[in-house]
């Protein structure tokens, strides 16, 4: 066991400029091979990742908790204990049940929206027709664009004078005036949650896609031999085909609407008009970094953190289930 | 015969619907694209021309002298590139492990990475500014490198993983058994087989990285360090900024990461249903 396989061998040919074999040798001599026990390889594989996620994840969570005790703007000098202040003054704070409602809307219809959508693509998809490759190239474009991209030409299509969505809504005698998507209370949350849906889709669709494929073409002969109409082919063979996948999807949007949905509502409204696309995540930021009242927001994002852990759990349950 | 007939029938009705729905889908797209090419009278012109009939090239670039837009994207190319090469071995020994092998610590080190994916960044960004702000790592280009290493290394990992699995194992214990050392194999066998997954879950990395803007707004308040999104997103709201000039800078920060996106396209999609929901 020389731990050198030889000049020319197929490895080298691969790996560009090996060290000269004699200084391997003598390396490999000294420290064996210290990957040779799986138990120790996977412990210094995984050493630098779970550095990484103990330096970056678990020490500034901990630090965030703790800081959502200390009383207003001590955090940053080491911190005086307050209790549960912060907690107690989001509980009575309706500007936080606002919030709480928004994220609720926003989730849950964020959520079936993309959903739906992703899955009428991916059914369309599943035809054949001169084409389908490219449509199924075109309609990932959404996904790879960025986030602040999208926000910022959605607010331009939406604009209230000139935005092309109000024209053609005008033009075709849908409304009279133009309509206010993103200065109007009641429709500003729809129209964010838009954006986030147009730029989400694809993830559902690509998802959906891989489980419908994945559905034996007998069981829908053995439907059409037992006289089965279409309806009745996608409600028996194809929804329980893609129950699983479905399920995770549905926790993975969610999850993600809830904690994660930032960028396109900040830039768009910035939580306005009136707060009426204030999500909690939004409202955490704005507590934070707008009045700079860090304890609070790190209250906030406490809750926030203990919401989506409910529905991590949730998840995980899921995707268990299906390995199981 | 006649279920040939309306078979092709058939095929022209969902050919129709593909492309109506790609026409409606990718409109945005189209419509960024317009006004980032017409001079800004025709922008405001009644009723809006939605054909590209009126377009100024050139007023495309002209963003480039009115806007501090390559700066940003120069910004934006060193930190998510850094970023990139930062996440890369890390994520790729994780990714190793995770996927040749079965043990209580792989289990555990799993179930952290998936926690990570699911977790709001929200309550990362208070610490991350009080821990940087200390470390004097606020309004450089360093603690934003950080940031994106650590939001994209999870991920990354996870993506990569699934690259490993695709590949046989087998070849790997050939070589163990000619006397290679496991780390030899790893660089040698496991990861040019993989190579194309790899770079796939790389190219995520950089684009992720490109895209964040959470903790770019809040980590960078100096406009010599913005990148891109963090620019582009200043013009929201900023009525001396033309609608013109807005859609050319989302143009340029669009670019990279679609052209990309279409490199990888493949891979991508297959990684992301696989590693993505899977697990």
């Amino acid at each position: 066991m020389t731990g050198v396989a030889g000049p020319g061998a197929d490895g080298d040919a691969r790996s560009g400029a090996p060290a000269p074999p004699g200084l391997r040798r003598r390396l490999h001599r000294l420290l064996g091979d210290p990957l040779a026990e799986p138990g120790r390889a996977s412990a210094l594989l995984l050493a630098p990742i779970a550095l990484g996620i103990a330096l970056f994840y678990v020490g500034p969570i901990l630090f965030g908790v703790w800081a959502s005790f200390q009383a207003e703007g001590t955090a940053m000098e080491g911190g005086r204990f307050a209790g549960t202040v912060h907690y107690e003054s989001l509980a009575r704070d309706p500007r936080f049940r606002n919030s709480l409602w928004i994220t609720v809307v926003f989730t849950v219809a964020s959520v079936v929206v993309t959903y739906v959508v992703g899955l009428l693509a991916a059914l369309l998809l599943m035809r054949s027709f001169r084409g389908r490759t490219f449509v199924g190239s075109a309609l990932l474009v959404p996904w790879s664009m960025p986030l602040v991209a999208v926000a910022v030409i959605w607010g331009w299509l939406l604009d209230y004078q000139f935005g092309a969505v109000n024209y053609v809504l005008r033009a075709s005698g849908l409304v009279a005036r133009s309509v206010g998507f993103l200065t109007d209370p009641a429709i500003a949350l729809w129209s964010v949650g838009a954006a986030q849906v147009w730029r989400l889709f694809p993830l559902a669709m690509v998802t959906l896609l891989a489980a419908l494929k994945a559905i034996p073409h007998e069981l829908y002969e053995s439907a059409r031999v037992d006289g089965a109409t279409p309806w009745q082919q996608f409600r028996h063979v194809t929804l329980p085909g893609i129950r699983s996948a479905s399920h995770a999807l549905l926790l993975l949007l969610g999850i993600w609407a809830f904690g994660r949905a930032f960028t396109i509502i900040f830039v768009m409204t910035g939580g306005g008009p009136a707060g009426a696309t204030e999500t909690l995540v939004v409202q955490t930021y704005l507590e934070a970094f707008r009045y700079f009242r860090l304890e609070r927001g790190s209250a906030l994002g406490t809750v926030v953190l203990v919401l989506s852990a409910v529905f991590t759990v949730l998840y995980l349950r899921a995707r268990n289930e299906r390995h199981g | 015969m006649s279920g040939t007939a309306e078979r092709s029938r058939h095929a022209r009705l969902w050919a129709v619907v593909g492309a109506t729905v790609v026409l409606v889908v990718l409109f945005p797209f189209y419509w960024m694209l317009l006004t980032a090419l017409r001079a800004e009278t025709s922008v405001f012109t009644y009723p809006p021309n939605l054909w590209p009939t009126d377009l100024a090239p050139h007023l495309l670039f002209q963003v480039f002298g009115k806007t501090q837009v390559l700066r940003w994207l120069a910004n934006t190319f060193i930190v998510a590139g850094v970023a990139t090469l930062l996440v890369v071995p890390v994520a790729t020994l994780a990714a190793y492990a995770l996927s040749r092998y079965r043990n209580r610590r792989v289990s555990y080190a799993a179930l952290l990475i998936v926690v990570t994916q699911m977790m709001p960044p929200v309550l990362l960004l208070v610490p991350y500014f009080i821990i940087f702000r200390n470390l004097g790592l606020l309004d450089g280009l360093l603690g934003l490198i950080l940031a994106n290493f650590a939001w994209t290394l999870p991920v990354t990992a996870w993506l990569m993983r699934a690259a490993f699995d695709a590949v046989p194992s087998e070849l790997e214990e050939a070589a163990l058994v000619d006397g290679c050392t496991r780390l030899g194999a790893i660089v040698r066998i496991a990861v040019p087989l993989a190579v194309p997954g790899l770079v796939a879950a790389a190219v995520f990395a950089f684009i992720a990285s490109w895209d964040e803007y959470f903790f770019a707004r809040t980590l960078i308040s100096d406009n010599r360090y913005w990148v891109a999104s963090v620019g582009l997103g200043s013009f929201a709201g900023d009525n001396s900024v033309s609608w013109q000039q807005i859609m050319a800078v989302a143009f340029f920060t669009t670019l990279p990461p679609v052209v990309l996106f279409i490199f990888v396209q493949r891979a991508f999609v297959e990684n992301m249903s696989a590693g993505g929901l899977k697990g």
